[in-house]
């Protein structure tokens, strides 16, 4: 570059720093979830350990191509599948049918509605953005902080922690693990339709409030219809997660597959895990085609409603077609699938111990006979969190005395002062004195989850950019239609095989759930952070390679024409990744979003962190302590969900 | 750019013809341009002028007869044949030229992509590489300053000569533009025009522009074929273009495309 080129750069404006700012964050996160917590990388790189690993992985891998294939065990396999589905279909059924109400009054378009100048009327055009924000200006306004509070909550505790609060309430069963999907389901459907609601362009259902229409109309006949083709798809995808978490939510008394896995494998009967994990693929591969098959008509649909808009056929308009009966063919299925998994669940389960027939639908009784909720006033010491006040001096002065004496409160400053920031030690002699309040202890442990997720996700969306281009079908069957190369057959059966290969391994990442990932991880690593993280990334690498991979494969062929002589693979970096890149970066955040939580669900079996510690002290019934990690995991999911709002960055179904 | 006089034509078509399904969209084309030429391709809608350029680019197959761009026989690219043509043939089409998420100075420098090896292209996207040439050609189409813009950020014209701009740093041996002005006013349009013009005779690259309007052909290129219902209709300087020639080749859409108002001997 000459002298005359840099004064012109010079003149012509700033590089723009952007991408380093973002990789600078990038990297920051990723320094910071290395710092927080204590990573034990012995497993992966101490030879030693690396061969019992290896070890153990050739032992599991042995048993499971040799499963236990006897007749009886394969009945009750195929009978802990349907147990599983069922379990699946009446918590999704269940959270759908709480989600709308619960949607509908966390929604400000339809609870709220269009607010006129009240009570509290402002001069300003645009109304005080204040006062547009405080909850207690309405009743409609208090009632939808109200339900977004409530729905915060029941997508902030995961399902697996409802499923250790129910299982006290009614027992171990196919219908805990139901009812505990069903509650955090709820949450997370009531989150995205209210967003979708809320999404909705507000012009665009303005004449049916200018027709007189009231706020359920309005719902009814203008945000409803709006929205649904997204709020079906999202169930659709929400129901085939239900049914990967009904089958690992017996590991902690949900029934299903989950508890017979979780069982066998504390017996060491590694050919029956086996043979259940390959139930598990059936019934989630099984659940993913269908799914996929029924987005692609939703889809389908849409296309063709787009490209018929604008075309006005009289002829066509002339004959009036009666209703179509697909809507009410796919009814009668969901209903007919639905009946079937209330009467499975009651009278058809052969499941339990010899084949006994058990009707799993009873403890649901109690939770009307109000058995139940004696037993859930043992948890009401749930509800008064353990503060640990004294430690920082607050209460009563004895209490706070008392633990002075014993060299057990918070002297933040006591060898250190606020004006040794510089000092490395100062820091470590800070932390060291917090740590002596429990509340603090209980945040630190929110690094763990977080921790994992943060690596677990970098890794599952680095190898999911790579596995996407082998799993593309526009880069591995119809490149020649923008390359113009003439591939001989033999290239195209290779291209064919490695879409096959790639989309085989996607599936098997997204097939088998996180906690699976993970019992097989801390089985063959041993428990801790590098399993969890392990089973987190293979997971979000399935997911993700999916969802990138639409994103890649529905951009017309015509955009990777004019690449001026890249390769294949340099327009799959240079042109395909940056057009689809906005998408990717909207789909890693959400996934990160579930990765936290699911990060704190595999605290609870065994990788350690806030689940770990909930876990530890409800088990001990140090119920005010669980508490308090209880409303750390609240506080975290929150404070996500809200610092990726802020920045804009999630955007659910498109 | 010295010019081999004993290399092959950049394109030279034998008895091609494409078919999309059964229906031929092309037949008997018989075509041969030499280096450095500036042709204008010209005919109405659906008369098979983009299926040409998909033709010679090899996007499309020939069903019958031989086309062979730069040489190089395109029913057989493969391997390295192929990423030298791919290098050598530079696109510019109506619209969708950029990337509209890659800022305008990584835009240009995909004409760069053929020279580069994987890693060096993704290292360009953060640290631009070879910086100097995109600065050149942008100055050359007067946009030095839009450097760091984003495509969206640019008006029609200015994305064209963006896309024009890539051409230069790519210094393609023959460049196929398909429509390039259509979907801009005449006066954007004639400076498009001209610098391609001015690209193929600074460079010595072969030209062929697919036109929808007339307006341009006049001083801009060496020949005209003119494309009907898949065939060549007729083929000779612009100058020797006439109202009747014009009626017979447009058919119906003569008088919609307001071509009896143009300048030409009756």
């Amino acid at each position: 570059m000459t002298k005359a080129d840099l004064r012109a750069m010079r003149r012509h404006g700033r590089r723009p720093l952007g991408s380093f700012i973002a990789l600078l964050m990038l990297a920051l996160a990723l320094l910071a979830a290395c710092f927080a917590v204590e990573w034990d990388w012995a497993a992966l790189t101490d030879a030693q350990r690396r061969a019992e690993a290896a070890a153990r992985m050739g032992a599991w891998l042995a048993a499971f191509l040799s499963p236990d294939l006897s007749a009886e065990f394969l009945r009750h396999s195929w009978d802990l599948t349907l147990q599983t589905l069922s379990a699946a279909v009446l918590g999704t059924t269940l959270a759908v049918l709480l989600a709308w109400p619960l949607a509908m009054g966390a929604s400000r378009a339809v609870c709220v509605g269009e607010e006129r100048d009240g009570f509290f009327a402002s001069r300003r055009p645009q109304g005080n953005v204040l006062l547009r924000h405080f909850p207690l200006r309405s009743p409609a306004a208090l009632l939808c902080a109200a339900c977004r509070l409530l729905q915060d909550i029941l997508r902030a505790v995961p399902d697996f922690v409802w499923a250790i609060i129910l299982v006290a309430m009614i027992g171990l069963g196919p219908l805990t693990g139901a009812l505990a999907l069903a509650l955090n389901i709820t949450g997370i459907l009531a989150k995205v339709y209210s967003e979708l609601w809320d999404g909705v362009d507000e012009t665009r259902y303005a004449q049916v409030r200018s027709q007189g229409g009231g706020r359920l109309a309005t719902f009814l006949y203008g945000i409803r219809p709006l929205a649904s083709r997204n709020v079906l798809s999202f169930t659709l995808m929400r129901a085939e997660c239900a049914i990967r978490n009904a089958a690992v939510i017996g590991a902690v008394g949900g029934g299903g597959l989950g508890s017979e896995i979780w069982y066998q494998i504390r017996f060491g009967a590694w050919d029956k895990v086996g043979t259940l994990i390959l139930f598990t693929l059936l019934l989630t591969l099984t659940a993913d085609l269908a799914s996929n098959h029924v987005r692609g008509l939703l889809r389908g649909d849409a296309a063709r409603a787009a490209s018929r808009a604008p075309q006005v056929d009289a002829a066509a308009a002339a004959v009036v077609p009666g209703p179509s009966l697909r809507p009410w063919y796919a009814m009668g299925f969901v209903i007919a699938v639905v009946v079937w998994s209330l009467w499975f669940m009651g009278w058809g389960n052969r499941a339990g111990e010899g084949g006994a027939s058990r009707n799993h639908l009873a403890p649901a009784a109690e939770l009307f006979t109000g058995k139940a909720w004696d037993n859930l006033g043992f948890f009401r010491r749930l509800l008064s969190p353990e503060l640990d006040l004294p430690a920082i001096g607050i209460g009563p002065p004895e209490a706070v005395a008392k633990r002075r004496a014993e060299g057990k409160a918070v002297d933040l400053f006591a060898q250190y002062g606020p004006g040794d920031f510089r000092r490395p030690a100062a820091w470590s002699a800070w932390l060291d004195e917090l740590r002596k309040w429990f509340v603090w202890r209980a945040v630190e442990s929110a690094a763990v989850p977080l921790a994992i997720a943060v690596v677990g996700t970098v890794l599952g969306v680095a190898a999911a950019i790579l596995l996407t281009y082998p799993h593309s079908a526009t880069f591995q069957l119809l490149s020649g239609r923008f390359s113009s190369e003439t591939a001989p057959p033999w290239l195209r059966a290779w291209r064919g095989l490695q879409l096959a290969a790639a989309r085989a391994v996607a599936m098997i990442a997204r097939g088998v759930p996180e906690v699976m990932w993970a019992f097989l991880f801390i089985a063959f690593f041993g428990p801790g952070l590098v399993a969890g993280t392990l089973a987190i990334a293979a997971h979000t690498l399935g997911v993700l390679t999916r969802v990138f991979g639409e994103a890649v494969d529905n951009q017309p062929l015509r955009r990777f024409e004019p690449t001026c002589g890249a390769s294949r693979r340099m327009t799959y970096a240079m042109v395909a990744v940056p057009l689809a890149w906005r998408d990717w970066m909207t789909y890693a955040f959400f996934q990160f979003e579930s990765n936290v939580r699911a990060a704190v669900v595999l605290g609870l079996i065994g990788v350690g962190g806030l689940g770990f510690q909930f876990n530890f002290n409800f088990e001990w019934f140090r119920f005010e302590r669980a508490g308090t990690y209880l409303i750390v995991m609240i506080l975290l999911t929150v404070l996500i969900d809200r610092s990726v709002r802020m920045l804009n960055l999630s955007r659910v179904g498109r | 750019m010295a010019i081999d006089i004993h290399s092959p034509p950049p394109v030279a078509i034998e008895h091609a013809a494409v078919s999309y399904g059964r229906r031929r969209v092309l037949d008997g084309i018989q075509v041969s341009v030499a280096h450095g030429e500036r042709v204008a391709v010209i005919g109405p809608s659906g008369a098979g002028k983009t299926t040409l350029f998909r033709l010679i680019a090899g996007l499309a197959k020939p069903a019958e007869g031989r086309v062979a761009t730069l040489g190089r026989d395109v029913a057989r690219l493969r391997g390295k044949d192929l990423a030298r043509l791919r290098r050598e043939v530079g696109f510019l089409h109506q619209q969708d030229n950029l990337i509209p998420q890659l800022r305008v100075v990584h835009n240009v420098l995909m004409g760069r992509l053929g020279h580069w090896w994987l890693p060096r292209a993704l290292w360009s996207l953060l640290w631009p590489q070879e910086l100097g040439r995109a600065m050149q050609a942008l100055s050359r189409v007067e946009l030095a300053d839009r450097l760091w813009a984003l495509p969206d950020e640019l008006s029609g014209g200015q994305q064209q000569r963006v896309a024009v701009a890539r051409l230069i740093v790519q210094q393609p041996r023959l460049v196929l533009a398909d429509e390039p002005v259509s979907a801009l006013d005449l006066r954007l349009g004639r400076e498009i025009i001209g610098l391609l013009c001015e690209l193929a005779g600074r460079d010595g690259a072969t030209l062929l522009v697919n036109l929808h309007s007339l307006d341009l052909l006049q001083g801009n290129f060496d020949r005209v074929i003119a494309l009907r219902a898949g065939r060549v209709y007729w083929q000779g300087a612009p100058a020797d273009i006439n109202q009747q020639l014009l009626r017979e080749l447009y058919g119906a859409e003569y008088r919609a495309l307001h071509l009896d108002e143009m300048a030409l001997p009756a």
